[in-house]
């Protein structure tokens, strides 16, 4: 017997299959956006603590002695700390501060900029970056080194609470799908009764009529899996190729590896064995309820 | 083929439909199951086709106590067992062709073989030019048949039918009591549910008659012994197509 070609019970509703179906595809597109987010959010935390770790800003105060500045340079050139230090120029300065002040005080030549230094630091223990800290201090009150270090463990912090909440609300809809399907099967069952108490009377297994079953939520959870990733595939696409130039720096980091990307695409198909798995579980369950 | 060992009966809280029914049918017999109505002639038939546990005693069935069995094995069992019902419970979906390849769609036989035996039994029951029609659009005779291929197409060892002419007109029921005897002489075993008099009258066999819980036996004194063995199945279809 092929039970693929002969699907006794009848459980093909054309209207609410294109329901579940429809459900289907939106719960597994939330879910893989909500995962990619996850994913993104790893990503992202990733660089900034590649990127932004090694790195350091000295702010040097205008009117700053030469003295000093050249004592400043022979500190930071003897440093073991650092690899290399450049002086961000003028204009960049007022580009970044340009929001927040008015064009014609950024172009008045009294505006107060600071020099600033951006350093790259080789890796050292903090007790070391707090002893160059001083070092600084020392030679001028007034210069001041951040490295990143307060905001970055707290953007840290935030990219974790983010993406656990991604995984909370991932796993929620899947559980919610999966239940939502067992309601769903139970029901059926329960508007087959008579069908199935005759295959029963007839001499058919339980394994035969959860067969019945599996076949009948297969085809419709595949199509509404099939849907689901293809609008997930299409938003994704479109969030990619919506960075553009000015903030790809920003964005570019934030796509998937291969890795990340295998972990994506396996999940449709976990959750369409988890509903395979719940399918049978119920109606087994059902069917035990009879004689 | 069948005995009831000391079984009991309830639905729920109420008093116990049967109080020890004992009986033992042997292979190759015809027995009418009578009693008025409400008597439990349909628990009788749904205790004797597994359809229904009983709250008390044994059933043996094929020589196996059926207590004895969980569900997985209680199905090969049940696969040696034919039923005609009164309703017919036939699936409105499917085509008279599915309804009555349905015993051997479950007992895995081979797509070709099924196309050929249901072909044959539905010629044989005159509705070879109906297979691809659905049950509501046949008569209610013409529905009759096609419940009593599915009953019979898996060769059954053991046929029940329960008040089988309950929806059919005299000559009908007639020509339905001549199949069920020709079939019993090919070696089915039937048990028939009926109260109507008249056909047990004019088809004699042994009664297991129900009444107030007791189950007894009578034998008509005119009854014939018609436990002959097999005839030819072309005996029967004129029988069979005249339905």
């Amino acid at each position: 017997m092929n039970p693929f070609l002969h699907q006794i019970i009848p459980l093909k509703d054309t209207s609410q299959d294109r329901i579940l179906m429809a459900m289907i595809a939106l719960m597994m597109c939330s879910i893989l956006m909500i995962m990619a987010s996850a994913l993104f959010l790893s990503n992202l935390s990733a660089h900034w603590h590649k990127s932004v770790s090694h790195i350091a800003t000295i702010e040097i105060p205008k009117n700053t002695p030469n003295k000093t500045i050249s004592e400043l340079k022979k500190l930071l050139n003897n440093s073991s700390l650092i690899k290399d230090f450049n002086l961000i120029n003028k204009d960049r300065i007022k580009d970044i501060i340009a929001p927040w002040i008015d064009q014609s005080v950024l172009n008045s030549e009294d505006l107060p900029l600071p020099t600033l230094l951006t350093v790259s630091l080789n890796s050292g223990s903090p007790i070391e970056r707090d002893k160059l800290k001083f070092s600084l201090k020392a030679l001028d009150e007034n210069i001041k080194m951040e490295t990143h270090e307060n905001w970055l463990s707290s953007a840290f912090e935030r990219a974790q609470t983010l993406k656990t909440l991604a995984w909370i609300i991932g796993l929620s809809l899947t559980l919610t799908l999966i239940i939502s399907l067992s309601i769903l099967t139970r029901t059926r069952v329960l508007l087959n009764k008579e069908a199935i108490n005759l295959l029963h009377i007839s001499g058919a297994s339980d394994a035969y009529i959860v067969k019945q079953f599996l076949i009948y939520i297969f085809g419709v959870a595949f199509k509404g899996i099939l849907i689901g990733c293809l609008f997930a595939s299409l938003l994704l696409l479109t969030f990619s190729s919506s960075t553009t130039p000015e903030n790809s720096e920003v964005f570019t980091f934030a796509t998937l590896s291969s890795g990340h990307m295998s972990i994506l695409w396996t999940m449709p198909f976990i959750i369409l064995v988890f509903m395979l798995l719940t399918t049978s579980k119920t109606v087994t369950n059902e069917l035990r309820k009879m004689v | 083929m069948i005995s009831f060992e000391e079984v009991g009966l309830r639905y729920g809280t109420q008093p116990e439909i049967f109080s020890g029914v004992n009986f033992t049918l042997s292979q190759g017999s015809f027995y009418y199951l009578s009693g008025p109505s409400g008597a439990g002639k349909t628990s009788l038939i749904k205790l004797s086709s597994l359809t229904q546990r009983p709250t008390r005693g044994f059933i043996r069935m094929f020589g196996q106590v059926i207590e004895h069995h969980d569900r997985k094995s209680l199905t090969s069992i049940r696969q040696k067992i034919g039923i005609v019902f009164q309703d017919f419970r036939l699936l409105n979906h499917l085509s008279v062709f599915e309804n009555v390849a349905l015993p051997l769609r479950i007992k895995n036989i081979a797509s070709s073989s099924i196309r050929q035996n249901v072909e044959e039994l539905l010629d044989w029951v005159g509705l070879g030019n109906r297979m691809h029609y659905q049950p509501l659009m046949l008569s209610g005779g013409e529905q009759q048949r096609v419940s009593i291929a599915r009953a019979i197409i898996a060769q059954p060892h053991l046929l029940l039918a329960d008040e089988p002419t309950g929806n059919l007109d005299p000559e009908i029921s007639e020509k339905l009591l001549k199949l069920f005897t020709q079939l019993h002489r090919m070696g089915t075993t039937i048990v028939i549910a009926t109260h109507n008099e008249h056909i047990i009258k004019t088809h004699p066999h042994p009664i297991l008659h129900l009444d107030n819980g007791i189950l007894t036996e009578r034998i008509l004194p005119t009854f014939p012994d018609l436990r002959l063995k097999t005839s030819p199945l072309s005996d029967i279809s004129d029988t069979i197509k005249n339905l």
